[in-house]
């Protein structure tokens, strides 16, 4: 993994199981969001491949890759929503133009996924008139609108109130029951690491490589390096 | 290769519950099912008194099955018939449940759904309004907005006549940058403009004084018409045109990006940093814009006169020498002043008035630009009915 010619990452080298809910954590400029978009198919990296089910992502060609994107959701940083579409469009667009739905079959589904957050009541607001949280759970909506198999999060709960990440957190375990989905997240915020992550990856800014891997608490308790204990204990370590 | 298999829904009676079996493969790459065959049996005589759910056939199922649940839901609630989830998968339960569960809102948004305004208060209870309302409604939006505009223009003028008493100097504003930009950026333009605009009236007028046999008049007419009006009204397009929404687009980026709380926070007013020095540059900038584009549109007139027309060079510039009095000169430095200041408060009305989203950069240009073009042709149609009042 490199930005502009500089090695962020090397040498990586790990499996997520199915179901499972697996986060990439990191020092600041470890490349954690980074790895998410390698992962994602949204950059290509320096070096190596991502393999799903044993198909390659980056070997194959651009058709299979938007194949598998298919298979994917991402929850950008920020919630990134398009500020000219109401929140029932943001979520309907990926309805309308990848599946056979009629425009009212699609609006009616994106109205479910919006509820199913939270959100009723909601359909016609554009981003700019509702909150940060709000804008966050249409784009998880958005992120889950054709059923994927693998979601990507990267950082939901920044900005976000202790009772809104509290929430969002339930809306992802709730995610992964109820779909089965395998979430990778990407996030720096303790308790939600500790709260929905079934595996974690640690990935260091000064080797340049993962350092760690295991469940947070084992992490946390038992984890060799200190710089890891000390990370998920917030110095106290 | 396994193939998977169809959707299917059968319907059946099970003394007073109407019982639905649901099996197969449901995806919504396949589209949705109806749920006409399960409301007819909703509809039967006697009706049922409620509805059992059974999916122990269902294979493999993702959101449409929950959409076609979330219908049989809605027709069941409209009649009151009591629905039996028990047979379905645990998840597609409590995606159910979630899909018909309120709004699951925080304390503000609460707040926000219940502070509507109460033209949508109205519109949510009663639906689409008469013309009528529609007519009252812009009516009382115009008026609050005539309001903005005048508080608007007010803090402006207060700010301007602070920076020009030299009381807001410790701020250190990029005055210097926007009078460059103003001014010194502008003449390009404005050149190739007023070049043209003589050039083209000496061209036209020639045609029509050739009948009447007086082409010597060319020089005359055409230093009235850029004096007066042409290059005052060239001036004004073109820096409504290029700083408008350079104006427009440099505050709107300001109020995206949030410096204009911070500008609060550190106790500035920005009206001061951001409005004053733009308007105050523009009204100095016009006048001289308008001299400029006034010597290069008599410099136009006099190449057409004299290699289109023939009139001796001697000759022309004597009968332009004749009519450059004070009275045009000064008509044509009061419009370049109040074009300048039209498009300066127009440019920064709409630059801080945007909001916060993507596109509001480009609705305050789009905005700026085009109300600044019609205050100054309409502030030029008044002052020349003002002039012929004064008999200036």
């Amino acid at each position: 993994m490199s930005v502009g010619g500089e090695v962020v990452q090397r040498d990586l080298d790990f499996e997520v199981a199915a179901g499972q809910i697996f986060a990439v954590i990191g020092d600041g400029g470890s490349g954690r969001s980074l790895l998410l978009r390698h992962m994602a198919g949204l950059q290509r990296p320096a070096a190596g491949d991502v393999l799903y089910d044993g198909e390659s992502l980056w070997g194959g060609s651009e058709p299979d890759r938007e194949r598998l994107r298919h298979r994917f959701g991402i929850l950008f940083q920020g919630a990134v929503l398009i500020s000219e579409m109401t929140l029932l469009e943001n979520v309907a667009v990926k309805l309308r133009l990848n599946t056979a739905l009629t425009d009212r079959e699609a609006d009616e589904v994106a109205a479910l996924k919006l509820a199913i957050m939270g959100l009723r009541g909601y359909e016609q607001r554009y981003p700019s008139q509702v909150s940060e949280g709000i804008r966050i759970r249409a784009a998880l909506a958005r992120a889950t609108s054709l059923d994927p198999d693998i979601l990507f999060f990267d950082d939901p709960s920044a900005l976000l109130d202790p009772l809104s990440s509290r929430r969002v957190d339930d809306i992802i375990l709730g995610l992964r029951d109820t779909t089965g989905a395998t979430i990778v997240l990407v996030s720096h915020d303790l308790p939600s690491i500790f709260a929905l992550a079934d595996d974690a990856l640690f990935l260091d800014a000064e080797k340049k490589t993962m350092i760690a891997r295991g469940r947070p608490e084992e992490l946390r308790d038992h984890c060799p390096d200190a710089k890891v204990r000390a990370f998920l204990t917030r110095g106290r370590a | 290769m396994n193939v998977a298999a169809p959707t299917a829904v059968s319907v059946s009676r099970d003394g007073d519950a109407a019982v639905v079996r649901l099996s197969g493969t449901w995806s919504l790459r396949d589209g949705l099912r109806p749920v006409a065959e399960v409301t007819h049996a909703l509809e039967a005589s006697p009706p049922p008194r409620s509805l059992r759910l059974d999916a122990a056939a269902v294979e493999r199922w993702d959101t449409s099955l929950v959409v076609f649940l979330a219908r049989i839901h809605d027709s069941c609630s409209e009649r009151e018939v009591g629905l039996d989830t028990s047979g379905l998968p645990k998840e597609a339960r409590q995606m159910l449940e979630l899909a018909r569960q309120e709004a699951v809102l925080g304390g503000g948004a609460q707040r926000a759904l219940a502070d509507r305004s109460p033209r949508e208060r109205r519109r949510a209870a009663r639906g689409p309004e008469p013309w009528t309302e529609s007519v009252g409604w812009w009516t009382i939006h115009s008026f609050r907005s005539l309001g903005g505009k005048l508080d608007f223009f007010g803090s402006t003028v207060l700010s301007c006549v602070r920076m020009l008493l030299g009381r807001t100097r410790r701020l250190r504003t990029r005055f210097p940058h926007h009078l460059q930009q103003a001014g010194l950026e502008t003449l390009p333009v404005v050149a190739l403009m007023g070049f043209a605009i003589g050039a083209v009236l000496a061209l036209i007028t020639t045609g029509q004084l050739e009948k009447l046999g007086a082409t010597p008049l060319v020089a005359r007419i055409v230093s009235i018409a850029v004096l007066r009006e042409m290059g005052a009204l060239m001036v004004g397009i073109a820096i409504a045109g290029r700083l408008g929404a350079a104006i427009a687009a440099e505050i709107a980026s300001m109020v995206a990006y949030r410096e204009l709380d911070v500008l609060r926070v550190m106790g500035v007013d920005p009206f001061d940093y951001m409005i004053a020095p733009r308007v105050v540059a523009l009204a100095i900038a016009g006048p001289l814009l308008v001299v400029y584009a006034n010597t290069l549109g008599l410099l136009g007139g006099l190449f057409v006169g004299v290699t289109a027309v023939g009139l001796p060079a001697q000759e022309y510039i004597e009968r332009t020498r004749a009519v450059l009095t004070y009275k045009h000169m000064l008509a044509g430095l009061i419009k370049g002043l109040a074009f300048g200041v039209v498009t300066g408060l127009v440019a920064g009305y709409y630059g801080l008035k945007s909001g916060r989203t993507a596109g509001a950069v480009g609705w305050a240009v789009r905005k700026a630009v085009v109300a600044a073009v019609v205050g100054v042709v309409l502030s030029d149609a008044a002052i020349t009915l003002i002039f012929k009042w004064v008999k200036l």
